[in-house]
């Protein structure tokens, strides 16, 4: 072959990296270099620059050198413990020898740890989610992607049903109309223009028995009220048929008085600390919120938005609404006035109510009406989410209902 | 502690007890998006080398295996070449980088690039992988408020990326990510810009350009008429048709997340609708592109405007929630970390974590 005279002299150059391996690539990504860095955007690629003419060895002596260089990857990345990069290199090191007894062993021996420790750590998971642990659930179905990134199940889990809920299914029963829905699901059957947009129905259809209807929860936050919380880590809850069950109001609107919010052009808190003392507390309670959320670190606005909550959850308190009491309370800081006595005493409340509603599920669940129990259960568990007895009780009596669906 | 040995003779017992499993195959089935065996037909214009081939068979620095492909650095070639040629999309350089643990490429190093990623959510065990997605509003030349960033320190915070290793990708390319079809490299960011002030097309597009950077404007089409402080249609029709990606940020900038008091429902709902139905309707007549997302004014959202959102074909939403976006953030509750004029730069870095380890020890 001609070109083989130059090629020899170049074998030298030769220089394979060394084992970092996608390790450290992950830990330290590598300085792009200036062009790749410049033009990420495909559209518009810059120009090449010149091309350095160096000749080049031939395809056998480095290709030659690369399944010695992923051996010693797979080594180095196997004693860190990163098995899947590992798995990686030892594929190209059997792809390149498929006689290769360690190559084989090695990826064959790597493939089952992988699958049965990602399995692992998926049942886990799924088992904590079932128990309502929802943040150990989290970090379990993370494990089991750091494994095996292509575990679907695990994916599905921290994407889906550890996501916040936006909907609400209803399983329709006979004559049921978008109106009848509304009633049903929204407690108002004017609300039927929802029900109706949403699932792409004519106002006064009636609806084929069976048919399930997504619906969008309808918590809207006012303007000028205070910040409704982010409902996170929440699972997809199921609902049986003809039944709905509406979500616990972790977010009810604020009270009717609330108006458009003042305009803040800057962070003197003046005008919150009038708020505060003509009695308006959601509008003080607002200002505080987007004084603060300019600038998190102001410790007036967290002052005002302290003493905002508090008369909001102590007013709250007195008309003995313990959940919207309990939610404005949560938002002061622990170390105002008398806030943890007040939310220990609001929980232990909700606790006395939560347990009623578990002894009136029981009764019920006795009397083998399944649907009266869960969803005295869920009333439980909305006062008191963390009600062991009422979690698990309400996870079986799902199953149940489950299987005499499915029967 | 097994030494090394030992678990080589272990290593060869399983293997020899393994032999002859058909499982063994090199390729994972799940793959959801497997390359081609074949590379596709280059997108660029092969380096010439002096090397006479057959048209039939493959140069002789290049070798073909089911999952990946084999190349001798050929004089001329880059990572974005390679990635360009075997991978189909030059911006895929950080693959091959990231598997064969290198930054540059010499010519006669021998580079193993894989043919479909090697993994879709950025989780390890050292922490899952977060997208930081900026939000920028106003610009002056000499002065700075909380909206409105001076010029210098935008320069500053592009230069910073640049430095310090930062992808700054599509929009689109998050919402790949978040839907899991597509891997980002690390410390991947998005810069987003709000509302349509002329200040943005005088002083950050001309910065952007020059970095290369792409970049989304979300405009709420009431703002756009040609006076000195506003951008018009001519301008935004420009930077579109330059890596500038025009989105929905709605009509009147009303908060679409919020109800006003006395306001009803049915009539919240018509508001919120025709706000959407009618911001989308004259992007698409200005610039001929359906939008897609919705930067929602104020930040503000909620359930029944996310669902209106996913009724009329949009495929997310980005909120003001200053934090990174993992692979399985919401893809209607998009954080975004709104850059202020008053941010210094170790301030602005603040907003740049890519890797969150949170609830992993």
């Amino acid at each position: 072959m001609s070109y083989t005279v130059w090629m020899i002299g170049m074998a030298l150059l030769l220089s394979l990296s060394g084992c970092a391996g996608l390790d450290r690539a992950r830990k330290e990504p590598p300085t792009p270099t200036p062009r790749a860095e410049e033009a990420p955007a495909p559209r518009t690629p810059l120009p090449e620059p010149p091309v350095v003419v160096t000749p080049v060895p031939p395809m056998q002596d480095a290709v030659a050198s690369l399944p010695k260089t992923f051996r010693e990857k797979a080594h180095s990345q196997e004693e860190k413990g990163d098995l899947r990069a590992a798995l990686l290199s030892w594929r190209v090191v059997r792809a390149f020898s498929p006689q290769d007894p360690e190559a084989g062993g090695r990826v064959a021996a790597l493939e089952k740890e992988i699958q049965s420790k990602a399995g692992g750590h998926l049942g886990r998971g799924k088992e904590r989610y079932r128990e309502g642990k929802y943040a150990e659930a989290r970090r379990e179905f993370l494990a089991a992607l750091a494994y095996d990134p292509y575990l679907e199940e695990a994916a599905e889990y921290l994407k889906r049903r550890l996501a916040r809920v936006d909907y609400q299914t209803y399983v329709t029963k006979e004559g049921d109309t978008p109106r009848s829905v509304a009633q049903e699901v929204y407690k108002d059957s004017g609300k039927d223009f929802v029900v109706s947009y949403f699932n792409s129905l004519d106002a006064g259809a009636s609806l084929r028995p069976g048919t399930r209807l997504t619906l969008p929860l309808l918590e809207i936050p006012v303007a000028g009220g205070p910040r409704v919380p982010a409902r996170v880590n929440a699972p997809v809850l199921s609902y049986g048929p003809g039944r709905t069950q509406a979500p616990p109001s972790a977010a009810a609107p604020p009270p009717a008085r609330a108006r458009t919010g003042p305009a803040i052009s800057d962070e003197s808190l003046a005008e919150g600390r009038a708020l505060l003392r003509a009695g308006e507390h959601v509008k003080a309670a607002a200002f505080a919120e987007q004084v603060l959320a300019k600038s998190p670190g102001n410790r007036e606005a967290r002052e005002l938005r302290n003493a905002a909550y508090y008369q909001l959850g102590t007013d709250s308190l007195r008309k003995q609404e313990y959940t919207d009491a309990l939610q404005m309370l949560l938002k002061v800081d622990a170390s105002y006035k008398d806030q943890k006595k007040l939310v220990s005493q609001i929980e232990s409340r909700l606790r006395k109510d939560a347990d009623n509603h578990y002894a009136a599920g029981l009764k019920r669940f006795l009397a083998e009406d399944l649907e009266g129990a869960v969803e005295e259960w869920e009333t439980a568990l909305t006062l008191s989410p963390e009600h062991p007895k009422a979690k698990r009780d309400l996870e079986k009596a799902r199953r149940l209902l489950e299987q005499v669906k499915t029967m | 502690m097994m030494g090394r040995a030992t678990r080589r003779y272990l290593a060869i017992l399983v293997g020899l007890f393994l032999a002859g499993c058909a499982a063994l195959d090199v390729a994972p089935s799940r793959a959801p998006e497997a390359k081609p065996v074949l590379p596709p037909p280059p997108v660029a214009p092969a380096p010439t080398t002096p090397v006479p081939t057959p048209s039939s068979t493959p140069p002789a620095h290049v070798r073909f295996f089911p999952d990946f492909v084999a190349v001798i650095v050929q004089p001329g070639d880059t990572l974005s070449s390679l990635a360009a040629r075997y991978l189909n999309d030059p911006s895929l350089d950080w693959r091959i980088a990231e598997f064969n643990g290198i930054s540059t490429l010499k010519p006669g190093d021998g580079v193993v690039i894989p043919l479909k990623p090697l993994d879709l959510g950025g989780v390890t065990f050292r922490g899952y992988q977060t997208v930081p997605v900026l939000a920028y509003h106003k610009f002056s030349k000499h002065t700075s408020d909380r909206m409105t960033v001076r010029e210098d320190a935008f320069e500053e915070q592009m230069a910073f990326l640049k430095k310090n290793g930062y992808r700054v990708i599509r929009l689109d390319d998050l919402f790949e990510f978040l839907k899991r079809k597509r891997p980002l490299p690390p410390k991947s960011v998005v810069i987003t810009f709000d509302d349509g002030w002329r200040s943005m097309y005088d002083i950050a597009y001309p910065i952007l350009k020059r970095y290369g950077y792409p970049a989304t404007l979300f405009i709420f089409t009431d703002l756009i008429h040609p006076t000195s402080v506003t951008l018009d249609w001519g301008k935004i029709r420009e930077m579109s048709r330059n890596g500038i990606d025009v989105q929905c940020h709605s009509k009147t900038h009303r908060s679409l997340g919020k109800i006003e008091n006395g306001e009803t429902l049915q009539a919240y709902f018509e508001s919120i609708k025709s706000e959407l139905v009618e911001s989308a309707k004259v992007i698409k007549r200005q610039l001929g592109t359906d939008v897609k997302y919705l930067a929602y004014p104020f930040g503000d959202t909620n359930s029944l405007l996310i669902a209106m959102l996913g009724k009329l074909g949009f495929q997310g939403g980005l909120t003001v929630v200053r934090a990174g976006n993992p692979f399985f953030a919401d893809e209607f509750r998009v954080g975004r970390a709104m850059i202020y004029g008053t941010f210094d730069l170790k301030t602005f870095a603040d907003n740049l974590g890519w890797i969150n380890d949170e609830g992993m020890k």
